[in-house]
């Protein structure tokens, strides 16, 4: 079979599994299967697949991927993140605190969880209901709540840009680092959005927040443990202390002293914390394993090399192959979710991104800013229906959607800072180096 | 019958779960430990890397049942959902065939793996714990994976019947 063929049965496949609904690890498993058998005696394909299943897990670097799930659901479990909101709002004197102290929560909660639908479902689980009760408008509300949530995926640690350079090969730690600049960036970005708000339409933010000022003692619970954990993180990985994998390790058990101890954490919290973290790495580990065995039929026909020569070929200008990426992931985005996107297209087009010239590392902040848009864009924005969720009686899925649609457009600026000036995302890496 | 299988094979899943969870607690636990030794005691724990990697891979697996039992699996259901109940119905089942296939396939390999595991020594140079330890727990989720898609699928009701009974 030509690389051309396979790569458009094993296409098809895929879409004609995703499409009528099949989980998408199954979906990815059984396209594979057929195209495995064409290359292997069934025998075979299962001493391939027993490899592929041991290879894929024995591996140090994925293993911070349970620790950070784990911290990141104990922070959503305990009273850290609702607290944080609160200290955020009630101690900022501004016109519009409630909206400003949503972003600075989303952000701090982002420095401890790599989530956006955590980070959403938390910080939007007690902002929320507050906004709309202190009369902010419902498309500011859910607008910044939604968005905010995607800061979690930007500022260290995040998930997608771990998964980004498991299989792009690059280093956790520089990817990390390279995240930090713009998601300050994007914070900046996200408190003019809401300044411009509210003198566009002074009708959405209140002239004052009447809501209770938080106690000292229970700000200092929220606000320490995450400035302790967001320090052992980036701090660690910075100095080269120690390895993403470490700073996942220590930061959750000091995570989980600190939410038993200060945090509010009770038994049931903990032991809904191991079940959400446990059934996350049950999609995780089928999505994964189903992924490299998509990957070894992709590579045993050299889709991706076949596929990077034809648009080398082409002689498209990098930016224009840049342009390409970006547009083919934000339509994606509207109907499959991030950690998916990672394991079905990154490991054919991220080739194309390194033979275009631009650096990897400024990719993968690239990449995740357009996971971010992912998680905003209907029909499967996964942040939209999280905030909707959270108030079914007073907002629509349309006020949700018009509401970050400025965020949006935030992310889309960041995304042409990032291409005008490449050391927005480069500079703090090359400083650590 | 039926649902008596799929409340015990259910009630595995949770315990399963529960196995991985105290297995991630381990792990933070361990590597915790590792990075005191090296920078405190100056005395590095030389098995806490290949050690804490082998275990990731029963966690991997560990989750599935109840993943499954979650309803957590990502999936996009935009056209299913536009079609007529009874379509919807055949779509799901032809889902959850395929989903009993895909599970029966791994948990073969899984099964070959753990049988060949018990002649294959240990499960890295640096660690010599038997590899089987680890073949043994993947095994065992994949195969209660399996059960429990093959017993959804016996027991299939579209949503809306389930709804109005």
């Amino acid at each position: 079979m030509e690389w051309y063929e396979v790569g458009l049965g094993l296409m098809g496949l895929l879409i004609l599994f995703i499409s009528i609904g099949l989980p998408i690890p199954f979906a990815l498993a059984a396209a594979s299967v057929p195209f495995l058998l064409s290359i292997q005696e069934f025998s075979t394909t299962l001493v391939t697949a027993e490899l592929k299943l041991w290879g894929v897990w024995v591996d140090y670097i994925l293993l911070a991927v349970p620790l950070f799930i784990l911290l990141g659901e104990l922070i959503g479990r305990s009273a850290i993140g609702p607290n944080l909101y609160w200290f955020m709002h009630s101690k900022v004197p501004l016109r519009g605190a409630a909206a400003y102290g949503s972003i600075g929560a989303c952000a701090g909660f982002g420095a401890v969880c790599g989530s956006s639908m955590v980070g959403s479902l938390t910080i939007g689980g007690v902002a929320l209901p507050e906004m709309l009760k202190l009369g902010y408008g419902k498309r500011l509300s859910s607008g910044v709540l939604a968005a905010g949530g995607t800061l979690s995926v930007l500022l260290p640690p995040s998930l997608i840009l771990l998964f980004y350079g498991i299989v792009t090969d690059q280093s956790i730690g520089e990817l990390f680092i390279a995240g930090v600049v713009p998601g300050i960036v994007l914070v900046t970005l996200f408190g003019v959005i809401v300044a411009v708000w509210g003198w566009l339409k002074p009708a959405d933010i209140p002239e004052r927040d009447d809501s209770a000022q938080i106690p000292w003692g229970l700000a200092l619970a929220a606000v320490l443990p995450v400035m302790i954990i967001g320090l052992i993180i980036t701090v660690s990985i910075y100095t080269g202390i120690a390895t993403p994998t470490e700073a996942a390790g220590v930061s959750c058990v000091a995570t989980l002293l600190m939410a038993f101890t200060v945090g509010g954490l009770n038994w049931q919290g903990f032991l809904q914390a191991l079940r959400s973290t446990m059934q996350t790495m049950g999609y995780l580990g089928l999505l994964l394993s189903s992924g490299v065995l998509f990957g070894f039929v992709m590579t045993y026909y050299q889709v991706p090399q076949q596929f990077t020569e034809m648009f080398v070929e082409m002689q498209l200008s990098p930016y224009m192959v840049l342009a390409a990426i970006v547009v083919f992931y934000v339509v994606l985005g509207m109907f499959l979710e991030p950690v998916s996107m990672t394991f079905i297209t990154l490991p054919t087009l991220y080739p194309l991104v390194s033979a275009a010239g631009f650096d990897l590392v400024w990719f993968g902040v690239v990449y995740t800013i357009t996971m971010e848009v992912a998680v905003l864009t209907p029909p499967v924005g996964l942040n939209l229906y999280v905030i909707q969720g959270l108030a079914r009686k007073g907002i629509t899925i349309g006020d949700v959607i018009m509401g970050c649609l400025p965020f949006i457009g935030a992310l889309i600026g960041l995304l042409l800072l990032l291409v005008v000036l490449p050391g927005t995302a480069l500079w703090l890496p090359g400083v650590m180096e | 019958m039926k649902q008596a299988l799929a409340n015990l094979l259910s009630q595995v899943a949770r315990i399963l779960l529960y196995c991985g969870g105290l297995i991630v607690l381990i792990q933070a636990s361990w590597i915790s430990y590792g990075v005191f030794m090296r920078y405190v005691m100056n005395s590095p724990d030389g098995v806490v890397t290949e050690a804490t990697a082998l275990l990731l891979v029963p966690v991997a697996f560990f989750g599935l049942a109840y993943a499954l039992y979650q309803d957590a699996y990502p999936k996009v259901t935009l056209l299913r959902d536009s079609l007529p109940p009874a379509i919807q119905a055949v779509v799901d089942r032809i889902n959850l065939l395929i989903m009993v296939l895909t599970g029966a396939f791994f948990s073969t390999a899984a099964c070959k793996a753990t049988i060949n595991s018990l002649f294959s020594g240990s499960a890295s140079e640096i660690l010599l714990w038997p590899r089987f330890y680890f073949w043994v727990p993947v095994a065992l989720s994949l195969v209660v994976f399996t059960l429990f898609a093959l017993v959804m699928l016996l027991n299939y009701k579209h949503p809306a019947t389930e709804e109005a009974v």
